[in-house]
């Protein structure tokens, strides 16, 4: 799925930011948008509309959610390439390849455990017998 | 390593620590400033301990946010996996090694609790008393190697119990396309203050790994936070999602404790009482802020650990198809330049 966005969008954040924005989504979509819009935002089990309201104002604002806004961090990886279909490609080959080095360290370390603690337990257990 | 199947996979939801800590019955005694706080000189006996250590996940390192936690007794990192990495530190392999609890990490499904007893067993906070059971299994384990410590914690058949009081209810939140169809395991650093040096425990790695001496006069947690904020940046950069959570003293049963002391004061009738009705009800406004607090957790959590990739991609389609983009852009920016492509993923 592409979309296609000015290339303002992707360089400077304070148009990012006002693009996606509290205004927009008030003046520019629709209700039936908003309403779609809506389903994609996280559902609480009280005041489930105004919590989603409050959730919309915080994302809108640049507020922290954990470890920075989520527009924040998105424009951050559009200008970094991430969503760039080449770039995407590579990081994810590179992502795949280091979660296989971290498999094999994991069995690397593993192996090496076993062999410690039968020896240590050996050991033990002949010191507890003297 | 035979074993495995008989610890359960549990959640790293910061609730679900929390009980697990009140599940192997740590006590905590309430603040010694209370004991000389008390009017009319009367004593209050010291053994009456108060269940209480609990367990908060942290969203920022913004000291402000540390601030309503404290005070933090160890802070833990959990993540699904992680490239290997080269420690910050130094390798603890002296005699330092006889006084700090640190096991390897032998079952994976007891990482958690692994993570949290690492805090416990190591913590000197006055406030902090273990219970008999753990003070039991640390006597009995102490002088043993790192890799034997970890073989007794996967053996202890009281660990055990408690860890699989709490049965998976969910996976983990973390990638649930992945953790379905790999067999990854999760990891845990915890990171904490032992006699006045930062120290990280690591149960992949060989031993603690020392941070450097604590100032005096400052916050632990000054100490730890730039180095939190480097491993943060890493595994954002890596798209490794994780967790940060505090093992901290619960407030709430802290202030019950007190006021079923206050209560025994009135009920012996030996003092004038105006005073502790007072101070009764302010410890139950304090109770109800807290409370208040946790509540407003709960809502918080739903909030911040939401996936808003799609909702981002989404409000982006519909502006694009459109063409309302480049007229948004053209009012705050001029004319819009060249036309880029994203990809959706």
């Amino acid at each position: 799925q592409m979309i296609e966005l000015p290339e303002q969008m992707n360089e400077d954040l304070s148009v990012f930011m006002s693009v996606m924005s509290a205004d927009t989504w008030s003046t520019v979509l629709s209700e039936s948008q908003r309403k779609h819009l809506t389903k994609f935002l996280p559902t609480f089990p009280e005041n489930d509309a105004a919590e989603k309201s409050d959730t919309l104002r915080h994302l809108f604002n640049g507020d922290n959610f954990k470890y920075g806004n989520p527009l924040k961090e998105f424009h951050k990886k559009l200008k970094g390439g991430r969503f760039s279909p080449d770039i995407a490609k590579y990081i994810n080959l590179c992502r795949k390849a280091k979660h296989r080095e971290y498999k094999c360290q994991q069995h690397i370390y593993y192996t090496n455990l076993l062999k410690e603690i039968l020896i240590n337990r050996q050991r033990i257990l002949q010191t507890a017998s003297m | 390593m035979s074993g495995a199947g008989e610890w359960c996979l549990i959640e790293s939801d910061p609730g679900v620590f929390t009980e697990l800590i009140k599940g192997f019955g740590l006590h905590l005694l309430g603040p010694s400033s209370w004991q000389h706080d008390i009017a009319h000189g009367i004593r209050v006996n010291s053994d009456a301990c108060v269940k209480g250590v609990q367990v908060e996940e942290l969203w920022s390192l913004d000291p402000e946010n540390f601030e309503n936690l404290r005070p933090i007794h160890g802070l833990i990192f959990l993540f699904k996996w992680k490239a290997d990495d080269e420690p910050q530190g130094s390798l603890v392999m002296d005699n330092r090694l006889d006084k700090i609890f640190f096991a390897k990490q032998v079952i994976n499904n007891a990482c958690a609790t692994q993570a949290i007893l690492s805090i416990l067993l190591n913590c000197s906070h006055p406030n902090l008393e273990l219970g008999k059971d753990l003070t039991t299994f640390k006597e009995f384990v102490m002088t043993f190697d790192p890799a034997t410590k970890g073989l007794s914690l996967s053996n202890s058949n009281v660990i055990r119990s408690v860890h699989n009081s709490f049965a998976r209810q969910q996976m983990f939140e973390f990638d649930q396309k992945a953790a379905s169809k790999d067999d990854d395991v999760y990891h845990f650093v915890s990171y904490m203050p032992i006699e006045g040096r930062l120290y990280e425990l690591d149960g992949l790695k060989e031993g603690p790994i020392d941070h450097g001496q604590i100032p005096t006069e400052t916050d632990w947690l000054d100490v730890v936070r730039p180095i939190l904020e480097k491993r943060i940046q890493k595994y954002s950069a890596d798209e490794i999602h994780f967790n940060l959570m505090a093992v901290m003293s619960d407030r709430r049963s802290k202030y019950q404790k007190r006021i079923d002391e206050i209560n025994q004061l009135i009920q012996s009738g030996t003092m004038e009482t105006d005073d502790l009705h007072s101070e009764i009800s302010k410890l139950e406004l304090l109770i109800k802020d807290e409370q208040n607090k946790m509540d407003r957790y709960k809502v918080e959590n739903i909030r911040r650990k939401h996936n808003y990739l799609p909702f981002i991609m989404e409000m982006l389609k519909i502006l694009a198809q459109e063409g309302k983009l480049v007229n948004l852009v053209e009012k705050v920016n001029g004319k819009p330049k060249a036309v880029q492509q994203a990809l959706v993923y």
